[in-house]
């Protein structure tokens, strides 16, 4: 488990994928810690063949623009690699914020990026 | 009825997360898709004065305004600027995310710019998520040294 500010990061390794859960919120005043530790998460997915990193955000309250920006530069980084890894997005329906940036991502990086949402956990 | 909360923005990132608690329970009735954008639009705003605002004699401290009056929604803030050129960059933000034919599209370009200058300092990607997924209309001005940010979205 890690944390960058308020957020927690917890990894998951699954047959052929990883599973990153996030959980609080990601209010950053910089990109480069987050950026950090999801380029750190990518590595070890590499590390263990998973072909997809699936990052469950439906534990995250709010995401402000600097992280939503750590997110854009480890997309492209993952897009450039080869094999590429794909990305899981999986938000939580009620959280009409996530419904927007997630889809926002998924439209910046399409081939790399796929979303989905299910009920958050109580 | 038009009614209006306003919210003094000190420079404390802590504070940010009691910003959107507050706009929140101000907008206990409105739409929830529309109460959950001003959230995150003055949660935004708050932190670029947080992040660029400074003390100056007109504008000791930023103040945030969100203002409903059942038709359409303004969240405005005014910030003391130290630095006339950034804040004239802001503008010429703000206007060409306003000059957009499509916000969205212009919102996922600036994507692809950051994604190809990881470098590149004060993105305000912000302005962009307001205008594209809050959907509002974006418009700045400079009076003397106070810059004044006003968003606004219909309601209907």
């Amino acid at each position: 488990m890690s944390r960058v500010g308020d957020l927690v990061l917890e990894e998951h390794p699954a047959t052929d994928r990883l599973d990153l859960v996030l959980s609080g919120s990601a209010e950053l005043p910089a990109t480069g810690e987050l950026l950090t530790q999801l380029r750190n998460a990518s590595d070890r997915a590499r590390i263990h063949g998973a072909a997809v990193i699936r990052v469950d955000l439906t534990g995250v309250e709010f995401m402000n623009s600097t992280a939503l920006g750590a997110f854009v530069g480890w997309i492209a980084e993952l897009e450039r690699m080869r094999p590429p890894l794909r990305l899981d997005l999986v938000g939580a329906p009620g959280r009409r914020w996530q419904r927007a940036s997630l889809h926002s991502l998924a439209s910046f990086a399409p081939t790399t990026v796929s979303v989905n949402f299910v009920e958050a956990k109580s | 009825m038009k009614r209006t909360l306003r919210l003094e923005v000190e420079s404390l990132w802590d504070l940010l997360p009691e910003i959107r608690k507050r706009v929140e329970r101000h907008l206990f009735d409105v739409d929830p898709t529309a109460q959950e954008a001003t959230v995150m639009c003055a949660s935004e705003l708050a932190e670029n004065a947080i992040k660029y605002g400074r003390s100056v004699d007109e504008q000791k401290l930023s103040a945030l305004d969100v203002m409903t009056d059942g038709a359409s929604m303004t969240v405005t803030l005014r910030s003391g600027v130290s630095d006339p050129r950034r804040a004239e960059s802001t503008l010429e933000r703000i206007q060409a995310i306003g000059a957009a034919e499509d916000p969205y599209v212009l919102y996922i370009g600036r994507m692809r710019e950051m994604a190809s200058d990881a470098g590149a300092a004060a993105s305000q990607l912000g302005l962009y998520r307001i205008r594209a997924e809050g959907e509002f209309a974006l418009a700045g001005r400079l009076v003397g040294n106070v810059l004044e940010i006003t968003a606004t979205r219909s309601l209907r």
